[in-house]
C-alpha cells in the first residue's frame, strides 16, 4: 500500500531528502537530468544514506540493483511515481 | 536438467588456474632476500641507476609485451578506451618532455587532482621519467585538504580536470604562490578554456613522443603520498623509485599477479593503494589493469567483473559489506568463473565477509595489512596458505613483524607470548618504508624506536604466526578505508561562526567500520537546532569534501579537556559508546 502522491510532491519529498542526506546540498536549481553523484558531489556511502531515507520515507523498496536507477532528479522521480 | 547443463558449460569454460608464485609460504620465506627481488627489476639501461617509470612501462614497450593492453579504462558512461605499454611509453614521454618544457624538473613536486581517468595515469609515469615527485590528491577533497597538502608539499604543477578547478582550485589559487602551472583537461560541460591555465591535450600533444629517462638514483624521492596524524597538519610521507622493488615483489607474492591476468584494483590513486597496487606494481608486472572512472555500484560492479574477464580483484572492505547488503544473487546470475585471486585491505575485513566471498565467489577474500608509510603490503593472507577468517595473515617474505609496547622512556620492548595486545612494529629496511615525513624530520624520527618502525596500530600474533587487527593507537578515524585525522575535521569546524570548539571522533558503522562524528559546543549567543547542525554539516563537506567531513553532530554545553588544554576525544569516544572512561587524572575538573 503506497501512498498516494504528485510528482509535485515527490519532488519536494526527495529534496528534502537530499538535503539531509547531503548536507549542505544546493538542491535548487539543478539540472533534472544531471547526475546527483557529480552535481552534489556524492560518494557511494552518500548514495546509500539517500536511497535508504528515500525508501523509508516514500514507502518505495529500493533494491541495491535500482540505485542507479535515482541518480538524476528525473528519473528519481519517475522510480518513485511507477512503484 | 537445465542447471546441471548451465554447470558444465561454465566447468568447460573455466581456465586452468595457475599455481600460486608463493607456493610454500615457509620456504619462500626463508629463501627470500631483497636483492634477489631487485633482480627482477631490469634497472635503467647501462646500470643507470633504477627509476619506476622505466620498470612499469618503457621495458615493457621495448620488448614482446609492447602490444598488450597496459591500463584499460571503463568511462563512466560505460566506454572502454584501451591504452598498451607501447602507447603509454609514447604519451607519459610527451608529458615528461611538457613538464621539462615548463621548466619542471627532478626533484620538484607534481600534483594530480582527477577522477580515474587516463590523464591522471599519463602524469603519474610521465612524472616518474622527468625524475620528478608525483602526487595525487584525492578528488572528493573539499579545498581545505586540497589546499594544506599542496602547500606542505610545494606544489609547482597542477593537472586537473576544468570541473574540480573551476569548483575546488580557482577559489584557493592566490593562496597558492609556488603554484605556477596548472593544466587543465577540457570537459564536454565546460567552456573551452580556463582562463590561467593550460590546455592538456593541446599541451601534450605539442611534445615529442620520445624521451629518455635521465641516470636516477634509486634513493631519489618518487612519490609523496599524504596520510593524517593525530594532531596538525597532514603528513606527508617521501617514498623513492626503489620502492618498486617492494611493488613489484608484493604485486607478484600477495596479490598473485601472472602475465595473463586482468587485474582490477578499485582504489582511487588519490589514496596509497590506487597508486601503489592500481598503477605501480600491475605495471612492473606487465599485467593488463582495469580502472573503472566511476564511483561504486554493485550492478555496475558485477558487470564489469563478468565483461571484462577479471582474474585478480583488489577491493576494501566497505565495498564489500556493501555489495553483502545488496545479496548474493545478483553475483550468481554472473559467470565469474574467471575471478582467481580476491584482496582487501583499507581497514580489517571482519570474518563474515570472508565467509561470505567465499559462498558467493566460490573463493574468499584475502585481507592483507600495510601503510601510507609502509608503501606497500607488508602482511598478507596468501593464495596457499588458509585463511583465518578476521585475520590479515602472516608477514611478507622479507618482512620482519612484532608486537612491541613502549616503555615510556622513548624505547620499547617486544611482546613475544602469543595474543598479547600491543602496537604493530615492523624491522626497517623494506624499500617502499617512506623515507621522511616532509619538512618534518621530528615526526619522522618518532616513527622508530629501538630498531622498529612503530605503526601506530594494535594488533595481536596468535602462536600460529597469524596476526589480528585490534584497532588505532591513537585517535585517528578509519572510514571507508580512508584514515581521517581528527584535528583537520576540529579545525574546519572552528572556522564557523557559532563554534566555540570542536572534538572529533570516529563511531562505529556496519558498512564503513567508522564514522566521522562532531561533538560541538557554541558560542554565547547561538542556541544549538537540527537546523544549526544541518549547516554546521554542511559548512564542513563544502571545505572539506564528503571523505574527510563530519556525517553525524552532536551539541555539547562543553568539551571534556586535559588540563593543558588538548580535547580529550577518547574520553568523548568512551561516553558516546558507553565504555569505562579509563584514566581521568589529567581531565581538567568540571568537564
Amino acid at each position: 500500500m503506497t501512498v498516494a502522491r504528485t510528482p509535485d510532491e515527490v519532488r519536494a519529498k526527495i529534496a528534502d531528502i537530499l538535503r539531509r542526506t547531503v548536507p549542505g546540498a544546493q538542491v535548487e536549481g539543478l539540472d533534472p537530468k544531471a547526475d546527483l553523484r557529480d552535481e552534489l558531489d556524492m560518494d557511494s556511502l552518500d548514495v546509500l544514506n539517500f536511497a535508504t531515507a528515500l525508501s523509508h520515507e516514500l514507502e518505495v523498496s529500493v533494491p541495491e540493483s535500482d540505485y542507479s536507477e535515482l541518480m538524476t532528479l528525473e528519473r528519481c522521480t519517475a522510480y518513485v511515481l511507477s512503484k | 536438467m537445465l542447471s546441471t547443463v548451465r554447470h558444465q558449460q561454465i566447468e568447460k569454460a573455466r581456465p586452468i588456474r595457475p599455481a600460486p608464485n608463493l607456493a610454500n609460504y615457509e620456504r619462500a620465506r626463508n629463501a627470500f632476500t631483497w636483492a634477489e627481488a631487485r633482480r627482477e627489476l631490469d634497472g635503467l639501461p647501462g646500470g643507470a641507476g633504477l627509476n619506476i617509470a622505466h620498470e612499469c612501462v618503457d621495458r615493457h614497450a621495448a620488448g614482446p609485451a609492447r602490444d598488450r593492453v597496459a591500463l584499460r579504462f571503463v568511462r563512466k558512461p560505460g566506454t572502454v578506451e584501451e591504452m598498451t605499454f607501447a602507447q603509454l611509453a609514447e604519451a607519459s614521454a610527451r608529458f615528461a618532455n611538457g613538464l621539462r618544457s615548463l621548466g619542471v624538473g627532478a626533484g620538484e613536486h607534481v600534483f594530480t587532482l582527477a577522477g580515474r581517468i587516463p590523464a591522471l595515469y599519463l602524469a603519474a609515469i610521465g612524472t616518474l621519467k622527468a625524475r620528478s615527485v608525483f602526487t595525487t590528491l584525492f578528488s572528493a577533497f573539499g579545498p581545505e585538504p586540497i589546499q594544506s597538502r599542496m602547500k606542505l608539499g610545494r606544489a609547482r604543477v597542477l593537472v586537473t580536470t576544468a570541473s574540480l578547478y573551476r569548483k575546488k582550485v580557482a577559489g584557493i589559487r592566490d593562496e597558492l604562490p609556488e603554484l605556477e602551472h596548472v593544466i587543465v583537461v577540457a570537459e564536454h560541460r565546460e567552456p573551452a578554456r580556463t582562463p590561467g591555465t593550460i590546455d592538456f591535450d593541446e599541451w601534450l600533444s605539442a611534445q615529442s613522443p620520445e624521451f629518455a629517462i635521465a641516470p636516477t638514483d634509486p634513493e631519489e624521492p618518487a612519490l609523496l603520498h599524504f596520510t593524517s596524524g593525530t594532531t596538525g597538519k597532514p603528513k606527508g610521507a617521501v617514498h623513492v623509485h626503489e620502492a618498486a622493488v617492494a611493488h613489484h615483489i608484493t604485486g607478484k607474492l600477495a596479490l598473485d599477479f601472472h602475465a595473463d591476468d586482468i587485474y582490477w584494483c578499485t582504489a582511487d590513486p588519490g589514496w596509497v593503494t590506487g597508486t601503489s597496487y592500481g598503477i605501480i606494481a600491475p605495471l612492473t608486472n606487465g599485467v593488463t589493469s582495469l580502472v573503472d572512472e566511476a564511483e561504486f555500484e554493485t550492478s555496475r560492479w558485477y558487470r564489469l567483473l563478468e565483461e571484462q574477464n577479471v582474474t585478480v580483484w583488489y577491493t576494501a572492505p566497505t565495498a564489500i559489506r556493501m555489495l553483502m547488503r545488496a545479496g548474493a544473487e545478483q553475483a550468481k546470475a554472473r559467470d565469474l568463473s574467471r575471478l582467481r585471486f580476491l584482496a582487501s585491505v583499507g581497514e580489517p575485513l571482519n570474518p563474515e565477509a570472508v565467509v561470505w566471498s567465499a559462498a558467493t565467489f566460490g573463493r574468499p577474500f584475502h585481507d592483507n595489512w600495510w601503510q601510507t608509510e609502509t608503501g606497500g603490503i607488508l602482511i598478507a593472507n596468501y593464495a596457499s596458505l588458509d585463511i583465518r577468517p578476521g585475520s590479515m595473515g602472516k608477514p611478507l617474505p622479507g618482512i620482519e613483524a612484532g608486537i612491541v609496547r613502549r616503555t615510556g622512556d622513548g624505547g620499547v620492548e617486544e611482546i613475544l607470548e602469543p595474543d598479547v595486545e600491543g602496537e604493530l612494529a615492523i624491522r626497517p629496511g623494506w624499500p617502499s618504508m617512506f623515507r621522511a615525513y616532509l619538512g618534518d624530520p621530528d615526526r619522522y624520527q618518532e616513527s622508530f624506536a629501538a630498531g622498529w618502525y612503530l605503526s601506530g596500530d594494535i594488533a595481536r600474533r596468535d602462536r600460529d604466526g597469524y596476526y589480528w587487527f585490534v584497532g588505532r593507537g591513537d585517535d585517528v578515524i578509519k572510514s571507508a578505508g580512508h584514515l581521517i585525522g581528527p584535528f583537520e575535521v576540529e579545525s574546519a569546524l572552528m572556522e564557523h561562526p557559532a563554534v566555540a570548539e570542536a572534538g572529533v571522533i570516529g563511531v562505529p558503522d556496519p558498512v564503513a567500520m567508522e564514522l566521522v562524528k562532531a561533538f560541538v559546543s557554541l558560542k554565547p549567543g547561538f542556541e544549538s537546532s537540527s537546523e544549526l547542525s544541518r549547516e554546521l554539516l554542511g559548512f564542513a563537506r563544502k571545505r572539506l569534501g564528503p571523505a574527510v567531513a563530519p556525517r553525524e553532530l552532536a551539541f555539547a554545553e562543553a568539551l571534556p579537556r586535559t588540563r593543558s588544554g588538548k580535547i580529550m576525544r577518547r574520553l568523548l569516544r568512551a561516553r558516546e559508546l558507553g565504555l569505562p572512561e579509563g584514566d581521568l587524572s589529567t581531565l581538567e575538573s568540571g568537564a
